[in-house]
């Protein structure tokens, strides 16, 4: 074989090798995408189908009033990813601004933040639930924001150091000289050349709260559910409606499927974040 | 000078306000309940009861077989991920057609929600409408795979398609940095491919390769979503990792003090493998 032969070979091996590998970890993907649109006649059948004629009942019966309003749980899910994804860069970005170029106490606040990423979510699920109680503040969307913006404020933290550092402090000095404040200088210089890191951070944050469980399940019982949380709603102790269950899971993943297609790339940079320096 | 340091601490206010409110004042307040017989008909008058939660806690074999399961599971998820981890980023080394949309279909599994995959595995390997089940039960001999039998495989199955993709992307990252002199000087010395992926990669890449280790191992021990999906710690107790154990004494026997206690264990098991990681990925930002 020619060393032209063998290099050919060797890409179609490699080519066949992760068509395999993605069919293997998207299988789930995959087969719930096909359960979604089954009705229950064919789910049922034995062997499993997988050709089968196609019915959008099951979307119908998710976003219709059926038994659970999961049109209300998906828009929970927007609004407090939203809300909390923006609060969180309010937050960090101040912060991130003084750890780079102050030092000291911001030292130590970015210290607890990285333990706060690798920290037990039950150790904080508990007294936080206790407190809300408390507070009466439990199904609420505001509890499950200030929870979710804990959550997000590690990642963001360590995003906008990143892209801080790589500024040049030219452009702030020049400010300074022309008489901006810190303020000034922050909202006038800062935003302005941070806004596609925003831009990212933004998506990275929405993912993050949209995803999370634990909270958003103790938190709410009723009117502040958010998609996730409900999709386990179609397992009742009678029955489990199956196709109705894969159809609002299929619902839930398009926006993190969606993001992963447009903005791969910073996505990767925030999730390997906390372990990679970039 | 002291102008500077004031504007320095005022822009972190926010951020620590924040953490204050909704980290260290639960921490604390759980921390004061672990001392405490709290539960749901107590709650606003709990009894003082000293170390007593930590006592029961640590003679409660059931805590001990959740501790023990979560660690038997780390340790097997991590090694099966990172092996796995590397020989694919190792295979996308190589350039081929389509290697933009293949990477984002290998990292799709890990922007789903870990319990919509878990829900989602739920489904598909149900004993009789499962469609996995059925493929698989060729290989398994049965569409049980959520029994006694197949459910610890399963899970690390489930698991490894869902966190998989996390240390393949680390190390694609990290073996993209290898110099490209190192690699060709193998070549000249007569090294393989794979030769040259013992002695030169992973040696080059060891310290992300450390950090990703040990962050994936912490990560798994704590599992909870994908596992409460799934079987919710069942059949029994037998897929019950210690979070899942924290989580039932709580929110379904209501044992407050107790759960606070177990909680407050684990963290401190956990404390110096995450100062560790902390330390290491702070170092640099300095």
């Amino acid at each position: 074989m020619s060393r032209k032969q063998k290099k050919r070979l060797g890409t179609i091996l490699t080519v066949v090798a992760v068509i395999i590998l993605i069919l293997v970890l998207d299988i789930g993907l995959i087969t719930n995408l096909l359960t979604a649109f089954k009705s229950p006649f064919t789910i049922s059948s034995s062997p499993p189908k997988w050709i089968f004629k196609p019915t959008l009942d099951n979307f119908r019966n998710v976003l219709g009033k059926g038994s659970f309003d999961f049109r209300l749980y998906l828009w929970n899910s927007f609004v407090i990813a939203v809300i909390s994804s923006a609060i969180a860069i309010a937050l960090t970005i101040p912060a991130a601004y003084s750890i780079v170029r102050y030092h000291g106490l911001g030292d130590l606040i970015l210290g607890s933040t990285m333990l706060l990423r690798l920290a037990p979510a039950l150790a904080f699920a508990i007294p936080v639930f206790l407190i809300f109680n408390r507070f009466k503040l439990l199904d609420t969307k505001i509890a499950i924001i200030f929870m979710h913006t804990l959550f997000i404020t590690p990642t963001s933290l360590l995003l906008f150091i990143g892209y801080i550092q790589d500024l040049p402090l030219e452009i702030e000095e020049a400010a300074a000289i022309d008489g901006a404040n810190t303020l000034q200088i922050l909202s006038r210089v800062l935003i302005p050349v941070l806004l596609p890191g925003i831009g990212s951070t933004a998506i990275l944050g929405f993912i993050t709260s949209w995803n999370e469980y634990l909270f958003s399940g103790i938190l709410a019982f009723k009117k502040s559910i958010t998609a996730t949380v409900g999709t386990s709603f179609f397992i009742t102790s009678y029955a489990v409606e199956w196709g109705n269950m894969a159809a609002a899971i299929t619902l839930s993943t398009i926006p993190t499927a969606l993001f992963i297609f447009i903005a791969q790339k910073s996505l990767v940079k925030g999730m390997t974040a906390g372990s990679v320096k970039g | 000078m002291k102008k500077k340091k004031i504007v320095g601490i005022l822009l972190l206010l926010p951020l620590t306000i924040w953490l204050v409110a909704f980290a260290l004042y639960p921490i604390l307040y759980g921390l004061r309940l672990s001392l405490f017989n709290a539960r749901i008909n107590n709650i606003d008058n709990p009894t003082f009861i000293g170390l007593q939660n930590y006592v029961k806690l640590f003679s409660n074999s059931e805590f001990g077989q959740s501790l023990l399961w979560s660690l038997k599971f780390a340790v097997i998820c991590t090694l099966i991920q990172m092996v796995l981890g590397i020989l694919i980023a190792w295979l996308f080394q190589r350039s081929f057609p389509g290697k933009g949309l293949a990477t984002t279909l290998i990292l799709m599994p890990m922007v789903v929600a870990p319990f919509l995959m878990g829900t989602m595995f739920r489904l598909l390997f149900n004993e009789s409408v499962g469609p996995i089940a059925y493929l698989l039960s060729g290989l398994t001999g049965t569409t049980a795979l959520l029994g006694m039998a197949w459910v610890n495989p399963t899970i690390i199955g489930a698991d490894t398609i869902n966190r998989m993709p996390f240390v393949f992307i680390n190390m694609y990252s990290a073996m993209q940095g290898v110099p490209q002199e190192l690699l060709e000087a193998a070549t000249m010395d007569g090294a393989n491919a794979f030769q040259k992926l013992i002695h030169v990669t992973i040696p080059t890449i060891s310290s992300i390769f450390g950090i990703t280790f040990l962050e994936k191992l912490l990560q798994s021990f704590l599992i909870f979503e994908l596992i409460f999906a799934m079987t919710a710690g069942g059949p029994g107790t037998f897929t019950q990792s210690v979070s899942i154990f924290i989580y039932r004494r709580a929110f379904q026997r209501s044992d407050y003090g107790m759960a606070c206690a177990a909680s407050f264990a684990l963290a401190l098991i956990l404390l110096v493998p995450s100062l560790y990681l902390v330390r290491r990925n702070t170092k640099g930002d300095k």
